[in-house]
């Protein structure tokens, strides 16, 4: 087993602005770190960076008490699943195991009974002879998984392994992964680009942006305590509704929201104000204290249970929309005004210039439900 | 305004209807003549349509290449130009064959003949007939650069010292220079001896006293006075007489007009041989003007030949067309007789004797080139050498005779009378016993039939005829000499491929003189089993690392691939004659290189060895390119994650290699392979121009083989066995190769 600590790594394509421009990032000994961002800011990069297949330009690597900066990938000891799983066509499945194995020329027996054992646990014993293209995607998937697992490696590294798969047997895989990391406890990068997957798998999680981390911490954490409106944004489905908002003092308007507020007074004139889709509700059902929002309804979508219904402000100007979810037990025709209401406590605030959390002193409500 | 329209077209059809029945007889003639000379002759001909009402001569330029090829293929099938003009030489071989040239002796009037003198007219006759007129001759002189040579030598001896005078080999500049180990060269030394290749009863006599002597003449001045440039040929020559490096060449007059224009040179008659006082006597090439057995309009061809004949014909052939006419009246015109050349190649004619005739000698031609190359080099005594070649070509000879006399004799063969109507019955049951399915699939896939059609045909017409011909033909005795009787009186049976596979003689001579017989087929079978694998498996291992090298993103690569692939881009029997030059043995950048190195010059025709290698080298430059894009198309199509996840884990280079490269080029590789094999089995531009077979022969492929057995012996039927045998060999290759390559699509 063996942490990872990045330290001030830089990665550059040949005279390109830098991939990632310079990476601190500490993953604990034995804790699945999920790297998630969206496409292209580097998370693949910075997972080859680890396995030996990216150099680091600057900056220091290190894995375990080893600095790898230079160390070539077979020195590693780490296992790599890819996200076209990169299984070798003309292997069966056990040559495609055994692989790693008989690189490092361990003997025969052990590495038949590593193997069995491995296919055992992800139930490819039937599958053994059998090539690639024989073959399901999900079985291809185990194989790709098999083939980290029998090696028994310090750091466990997955660049998007479910992504090729459907909605289904991505749900059934990820609770194998879960389950692996949870037996093994070994140390496992995980990139994903799909926000469920980071919450429900990753220990904790990284969440990137342009090669920049943006915040690292538990699942709950960065729900709950975003540090900018990035991560705000980027978790929970739908997204946090986030808007500007005109600071009077006393308060924060816009043609939307009315909210009275204490202690905004020593801030920007214009602020980002954020509030999660859930914590909006009908007025009639809300306390009276809470501020009402009127509005147009300009779409909505029924999920079954609940419903997501998409606002927006009538008039010339009215740019600002929101998105409520709501119970799904009414029903709402487009066009038709709505009278909701949030409590003034689950509101996060944001600079509008720096786009960081404005962290007021009373605590964010997070768990009450509307 | 149609109707007049209509009127007016119908009106004109009918005027040109007309004047084509009016116009009558059209000639065809056919010739090889370029430049200046195909000029005079249209000209001529343009002169004499004029002057004829109701006939008219079209001539018709065929290519030299395939020009005699064409000739043996369209007359006797009554096919063809009414006349033509051509070398003497195939006389007797188109006389015996049966219909090809007619007889002319009846309707040639005796002064008509008188224009000619009697050499010229004998070279026309074969078998006591006449086959046609001299119209032009061709032999070699001596032709010398004046600013060297002030006076041209007399005696042999002379011409030998002054030529030594002028030899500084160091310097690469030599007294003599002359294509002197081709049999046409030779015959002047040959005939100055005594009569030549035959003897007074036409029977061949090439191991004679005159013809040994005359050998080791030319041996003496090749090795003992080495005045003579090593391995030459016409080029080579006229480059060094070009260049003031060559004081004396022997040459025909086709070589005036390579001449550069600052070289002075002079043309005399070839000097006297020392020993005998008897004059070099050159060969003799006489075109003649010839008739089609077949052509309808006899009288009128026989009056274009004796117009093309006339003086004043011949001196337009010879002032513009720079010919020398056979109607020698001619070299009187003054503008001729001031001609200096031309002069001295009349003068040369004296003494010159015409290429014999007899279809014999078409077969002497390429083994004795062989003798002539081993003996100047020393590698053989000249009577050993050709009383082994004597008695080579005596069965040779007797092999061609044979197949004619027995034409008489034989009959078809029973069962090929009753095997035609068999197979066609059989054919015919089978599509009625199948009509359903037959007509079923026809409803079903019409479009798709009609679609292949072409092709099919195509197939038919281009692939399966000949097969089928060529494979009828190797059941038969077809030689030269009774192509045109009836398939079934030349039947033989298997006898062909009896003599091939088991024709055990591997060795000839005795004790210390035995040695390989290299025209044994199992010596060429072995020699063209070590050519393939030593190609396929030095090209694809070496194109392999060349495609890996350019498979990494090194500096300059698109450059590397684009030169790599360059040799591919040009036609190969050109990189051949490159490479020939090359090897060179004296003028060759290869052995100047070696030199330079401090290396000893190869003899890189004279061994079995470094013949081979010259083949092979020629052969891997030519087929490594493909080979190579090949890879590198299979390299690219191998995801780059396999390579990094065994990077990942722990693979080094070589594992990768082996373990993922190797095995997942293989649907590459041995289509390539497969290819590449039959390819090289069948190479035959490259052994033919490169090494051609040297040593004697020795490094013949079985393909090329075939071609000196066809087209060098004119054993038509032997070759077309010989080459059912390649094609069964090949055959069985392909049978093991699908059955291999199935099992490897099995265990993918
Ligand atoms: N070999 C390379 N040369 C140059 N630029 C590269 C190279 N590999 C990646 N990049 C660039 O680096 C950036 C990050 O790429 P990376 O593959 O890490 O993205 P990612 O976060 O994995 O995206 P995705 O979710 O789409 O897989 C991209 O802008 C990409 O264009
Ligand atoms: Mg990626």
């Amino acid at each position: 087993m063996a942490s990872i600590e990045f330290k001030q790594v830089v990665k550059r394509y040949g005279d390109s602005p830098p991939t990632v421009p310079g990476l601190d990032l500490h993953i604990r000994d034995g804790e699945l770190m999920v790297l998630v961002g969206p496409s292209g800011c580097g998370k693949s990069t910075t997972l080859r960076m680890i396995a030996g297949l990216e150099s680091v330009t600057s900056g220091e690597l290190w894995i375990g008490d080893r600095l790898a900066n230079q160390l070539p990938p077979k020195d590693r000891d780490v296992a790599m699943v890819f996200q076209n799983y990169a299984l070798y066509p003309h292997m069966t499945v056990f040559e495609n195991l055994a692989f790693g194995l008989r690189v490092r020329r361990q003997p025969q027996s052990l590495i038949k009974s590593r193997v069995e054992m491995a296919a055992e646990s992800l139930g490819l014993g039937d599958l053994l002879a059998r090539k690639p293209g024989q073959l399901s995607g999900g079985q291809c998937q185990r194989v790709a998984l098999g083939r980290a697992m029998v090696r028994d490696p310090q750091v466990f590294l997955f660049d998007e392994p479910l992504s090729n798969l459907d909605a289904e047997l991505r749900v059934q895989m990820r609770g194998n992964i879960g389950r692996l990391h949870r037996e093994l406890a070994t140390t496992s990068v995980y990139v994903t680009h799909d926000q469920v997957e980071a919450m429900t798998l990753g220990s904790r999680i990284a969440i990137l942006n342009g090669g920049e981390l943006m915040q690292v911490g538990t699942p709950m954490a960065l729900y709950g305590d975003p540090d900018n409106v990035f991560v705000a944004g980027f978790m929970g489905a739908p997204p946090m509704n986030i808007v500007t908002v005109q600071n009077r003092g006393s308060g924060l308007k816009n043609s939307l929201v009315d909210l009275q507020r204490d202690g905004v007074e020593g801030l920007a004139g214009e602020l980002l104000l954020g509030l999660r889709p859930e914590k909006l509700c009908h007025a009639a059902a809300a306390p009276a204290h809470w501020p009402r929002i009127r509005a147009a309804i300009e779409m909505v979508e029924t999920l079954g249970a609940e419903m997501l219904v998409h606002l927006s402000v009538g008039g010339v100007q009215g740019d600002e929309r929101m998105i409520a979810r709501l119970p799904g037990l009414q029903l709402l025709t487009p066009g038709d005004s709505l009278e909701l209401a949030f409590d003034p406590d689950a509101v996060y605030l944001f600079d509008a210039a720096s786009h960081r959390r404005i962290r007021e002193s009373r605590p964010v409500a997070v768990a009450e439900p509307c | 305004m149609l109707a007049v329209g209509w009127a007016k077209l119908l009106l004109l059809l009918l005027c040109l209807g007309a004047t084509k029945s009016f116009a009558t007889e059209e000639l065809l003639l056919w010739h090889g003549y370029r430049g200046a000379e195909r000029q005079a002759l249209e000209r001529l001909l343009d002169d004499y349509n004029r002057s004829q009402v109701d006939v008219r001569v079209r001539a018709l330029a065929v290519p030299y290449g395939g020009y005699a090829d064409k000739l043996s293929a369209a007359l006797p099938r009554g096919q063809g130009p009414d006349l033509f003009i051509f070398a003497h030489d195939r006389i007797g071989g188109w006389g015996r064959a049966g219909p090809t040239i007619a007889p002319i002796g009846e309707v040639a009037a005796p002064e008509v003949l008188q224009r000619f003198p009697e050499k010229l007219l004998g070279a026309m006759r074969y078998r006591g007939h006449l086959y046609g007129l001299p119209f032009n001759f061709k032999s070699t002189a001596l032709i010398y650069n004046r600013a060297l040579i002030a006076q041209p030598p007399v005696g042999s001896d002379e011409m030998i010292a002054l030529a030594r005078a002028h030899t500084d080999r160091k310097r690469g500049r030599f007294g003599l220079a002359y294509s002197y180990t081709e049999p046409f060269f030779h015959g002047a030394l040959m005939n100055a001896f005594g009569p030549g290749p035959f003897d007074g009863n036409n029977r061949l006599a090439l191991d004679s006293e005159a013809n040994i002597r005359s050998l080791q003449l030319l041996a003496d001045w090749a090795r003992g006075d080495a005045v003579l440039p090593e391995e030459p040929n016409s080029t080579l020559v006229s480059e060094l007489f070009n260049q003031g490096r060559a004081a004396m060449v022997i040459s025909g007059p086709w070589m005036l007009g390579e001449i550069a224009p600052q070289i002075d040179y002079g043309v005399a008659t070839l000097p006297l041989i020392s020993e005998s006082g008897r004059p070099l006597a050159p060969w003799v090439a006489v075109e003649g003007l010839f008739m089609s057995p077949w052509s309808r309009h006899r009288a009128a061809s026989y009056r274009v030949m004796e117009f093309l004949t006339r003086r004043s014909a011949a001196e337009t052939m010879a002032i513009s067309g720079g010919q020398l006419p056979a109607n020698l009246s001619a070299f009187e015109h003054p503008q001729l007789a001031a001609n200096r050349a031309a002069v001295a190649f009349r003068s040369q004619l004296d003494s010159a004797v015409p290429i014999p005739n007899l279809p014999e000698m078409t077969l002497l031609w390429a083994p004795l080139e062989n003798v002539l190359k081993k003996v100047v080099k020393g590698a053989a005594q000249p009577a050993a050498e050709l009383q082994r070649l004597q008695r080579k070509l005596e069965r040779d000879i007797a092999a061609l005779e044979a197949s004619r006399q027995q034409d008489a004799e034989r009959g078809p063969p029973v069962w090929l009378q009753g095997a035609v109507p068999l197979l066609l019955l059989a054919v015919v049951t089978a599509v009625i016993l199948r009509r359903r399915r037959i007509a079923e699939s026809w409803r079903r896939n019409r479009t798709a039939y009609l679609y292949v059609l072409p092709a099919m045909l195509g197939m038919l017409l281009l692939v399966f005829f000949p097969l089928l011909y060529g494979l009828l033909l190797s059941f038969t005795d077809t030689t030269l000499l009774n192509e045109n009787s009836p398939l079934a009186s030349r039947w033989l049976g298997l006898d062909n491929y009896v003599g091939i596979l088991g024709d055990w003689n591997l060795w000839y001579g005795e004790g210390a003189e035995r040695s390989i017989n290299f025209d044994n087929f199992y010596w060429t079978l072995l020699v063209t089993v070590c050519w393939t694998v030593s190609n396929v498996i030095i090209s694809v291992g070496l194109a392999l690392l060349l495609a890996l090298a350019l498979h990494r993103p090194i500096f300059g690569r698109t450059g590397f691939r684009l030169l790599l692939i360059l040799p591919w881009a040009i036609p190969n029997y050109i990189t051949a004659l490159v490479w020939k030059g090359m090897f060179h043995p004296q003028f060759g950048v290869i052995n100047q290189a070696l030199q330079i190195f401090g290396i000893a010059p190869v003899a890189w025709f004279d061994s079995v060895g470094a013949s081979f290698f010259t083949g092979l080298v020629t052969n891997l430059w030519l087929s490594i390119p493909f080979m190579m894009v090949v890879i590198l198309g299979g390299l690219q199509s191998i995801p780059r994650e396999l390579y990094e996840a065994a990077r990942v884990e722990g693979a080094g280079r070589w594992f990768q290699f082996r373990s993922i490269t190797l095995p997942l080029l293989k649907p590459v590789l041995v289509p390539a392979t497969i290819l590449s094999v039959v390819w090289t089995f069948n190479m035959f531009n490259v052994i033919y121009l490169v090494s051609d077979g040297a040593p004697a022969g020795a490094n013949d492929i079985l393909i090329t083989r075939a071609f000196r057995i066809g087209f060098e012996k004119y054993q038509y039927a032997y070759a077309a066995a010989y080459s059912m045998v390649i094609l069964a060999l090949l055959f069985c290759y392909a049978l093991w190769q699908t059955r291999v390559s199935r099992a490897l699509e099995v265990a993918r």
